[in-house]
């Protein structure tokens, strides 16, 4: 499965590689209003905020969009790969349908998590920057934020938890999506409006999802409710890849 | 080695296949003939494992084809299917990732008599030398069964003589070559055994020698008798 | 080389290569290609390649040494063998066909004397 997955990750770097390129782009922005900022120690006005800003809004458009892309592209790079003779490019190789798959599962969700992580990484040193130059002193500073922000209720552990809770909820999505995929391909393969009908099956599991979804949410609160909402989504992320496999090693035909 | 037992295959209109059953014998060389839509593709697709049956057994060994299979069966098919980001480079790294039995040495000898080089990119190829390219790639596996899909489709008159003459010569011993082609006449004096297929049901499996020798026919003189 | 497809190749091979030792490509004691480079060369099955071999073994042109190849007999009387061998075959379809239109074996020696004189003039002429 290892060589699957370099390949994988071959067929999406273009894509990626070009959301890390803007990306540094607009941090390379942010920090030339930063640093030209910095001496007139931040007063509104002056040229630099302008870079600020669109430094600041670029990055988060990166942040917020860029792993998005990733997802949205694998999710048609197996579509087309279905549905297309480049099929015969997997499925002539000795491998599992399951290895094939969970080649895409990994490359997917490694690219969500190592994402996740570049951009809060960025995110939090940018604002550290910030933060440390307008109130003076580090450590003060730094405390003041906590103080701050723990007031509106965002702890460490919350934040922590949340962190986890969005990249759980983000590989559920591509999870449904991959399963759909399959079964579109499984079921009419190749035909037109294959991907109105691989949404419709999307849509079908995610609703069901969160129907079952509701039966879980009366038990527990707080920390344990939130564990238990994230086991629950990661049994449906095994259980959708699993069946997709199913369905990929016995229905499908290429 | 390869057995077809009973396969047939439906679609949702039509009926591709109907009760297959074929054995492909190590060592010979077998063309598979019949018009547009006979359901050549379909079987080799079904021996290759990229399609399931609907009804009936593909054996290769005495097992179900599938994962193991492939190893040693190497399927080409009339379409390009390489991904258009690979150089023809990729594509050798990529056979070579994938299949122990494939031959880097001997797919840079073929490139060479094909007159192909490396650094093209698969998108940037004429139909012509992806034909070529496909052919390359699949006979530097050393497999144990083949099955090309109109090997000579899109290859110039000059270039046909060469690539039988390339395919034949690069065959081992107990090795299975199973052609699909609608040129009768440019495969015939290599084939052993003809296989008529048309509506998806075969209609007769003959020895080419035989065919010869006994009835005076060439495979061509049958194949337009059978298909009239 | 190039075949009728309606007769059996192997046979053809056969007779291409007897034309070959009775016109002197080919020499007593040479080595004759292996299975696989006869099938290249002739664009053969590489089955056919046995049996083209297994004919010509048992009409006593070639023989086979295991691990060595197989090689034309060195017999000083084979050269005139197939020679006259092949010949009394093209006699007898020539004979055969021309006797089938008619003519009979006065009107054939004049024939062939005449077309020897025609053939001797251009030479002359040349």
């Amino acid at each position: 499965m290892l060589t699957l997955f370099k390949y994988e990750v071959r067929k999406t770097l273009s894509l990626k590689i070009a959301v890390i390129v803007l990306t540094f782009v607009m941090e390379a922005i942010f920090l030339i209003g930063f640093l030209s900022g910095k001496g007139t120690n931040f007063q509104n006005d002056g040229s630099y905020v302008g870079f600020l800003m669109a430094g600041t809004i670029g990055l988060m458009f990166c942040g917020l969009l860029g792993p998005q892309l990733w997802a949205l592209q694998s999710i048609q790079l197996l579509y087309r790969e279905l549905n297309s003779k480049q099929s015969y490019m997997l499925f002539m190789t000795p491998n599992s349908s399951y290895s094939i798959l969970g080649a895409k599962f990994l490359e997917s969700m490694l690219s969500a998590v190592a994402g996740g992580l570049f951009f809060i990484a960025l995110a939090a040193v940018d604002v550290l920057l910030l933060v440390v130059n307008t109130a003076g002193i580090p450590g003060e500073a730094y405390r003041m934020l906590r103080l701050e922000l723990a007031s509106e209720g965002l702890t460490a552990n919350a934040a922590l938890s949340a962190a986890l809770g969005i990249l759980v909820w983000w590989i559920s999505v591509i999870a449904a999506a991959f399963f759909s995929v399959v079964l579109q391909a499984a079921i009419m393969n190749g035909k037109r409006f294959g991907a109105l009908i691989s949404f419709a099956f999307f849509v079908a599991v995610s609703v069901l999802w969160g129907y079952l979804k509701g039966f879980v949410l009366p038990h527990g609160n707080g920390l344990s409710g939130l564990l238990l909402f994230i086991g629950f989504d990661v049994v449906i992320v095994i259980a959708l890849y699993l069946s997709a496999g199913w369905i990929m090693d016995r229905k499908l035909s290429v | 080695m390869l057995e077809s037992r009973a396969i047939s295959k439906y679609f949702l209109n039509k009926r591709a296949l109907e009760d297959v059953t074929l054995r492909i014998e190590p060592g010979r060389i077998y063309a598979l003939l019949g018009p547009n839509g006979s359901g050549k593709t379909t079987w080799m697709k079904i021996a290759a494992s990229l399609t399931k049956p609907s009804a009936g057994e593909m054996l290769f060994d005495g097992d179900p084809v599938g994962i193991c299979s492939r190893r040693s069966v190497a399927y080409m098919s009339t379409e390009p299917y390489f991904y258009s980001w690979m150089t023809i480079r990729d594509v050798g790294r990529y056979y070579e990732d994938f299949f122990e039995d494939f031959s880097m040495e001997l797919f840079r000898e073929l490139l060479g008599k094909m007159e192909l080089s490396e650094e093209l990119k698969v998108k940037n190829l004429s139909s012509g030398m992806m034909a070529k390219l496909k052919i390359a790639v699949t006979i530097a596996r050393r497999a144990r069964v083949y099955l090309l899909d109109e090997p000579l489709n899109g290859i110039d008159l000059i270039a046909r003589d060469r690539i039988m003459e390339t395919i034949v010569g690069s065959l081992e011993e107990g090795v299975s070559l199973v052609l699909s082609s609608h040129l009768v006449e440019e495969i015939e004096t290599v084939v052993d055994t003809a296989v008529f297929i048309r509506g998806g049901k075969i209609v007769e499996i003959c020895d080419t020698e035989n065919l010869r020798s006994e009835h005076g026919q060439s495979l061509a003189d049958r194949y337009r008798e059978i298909m009239q | 080389m190039n075949y009728d497809a309606s007769i059996p190749i192997y046979l053809q091979v056969v007779t291409a290569i007897r034309k070959d030792i009775a016109s002197g490509v080919l020499r007593a004691g040479d080595k004759l290609p292996s299975g696989r480079d006869l099938a290249i060369r002739y664009r053969i099955n590489p089955n056919t390649s046995v049996r083209v071999y297994q004919v010509l073994e048992q009409e006593g042109i070639c023989h086979t040494k295991r691990g060595l190849g197989t090689f034309v007999n060195e017999d000083p009387g084979l050269v005139d063998r197939i020679r006259q061998e092949m010949a009394d075959e093209l006699l007898a379809y020539f004979m055969q066909n021309m006797r089938e239109l008619g003519f009979t074996t006065e009107e054939i020696t004049d024939m062939i004397r005449e077309e020897e004189n025609n053939d001797a003039g251009k030479q002359s002429n040349q």
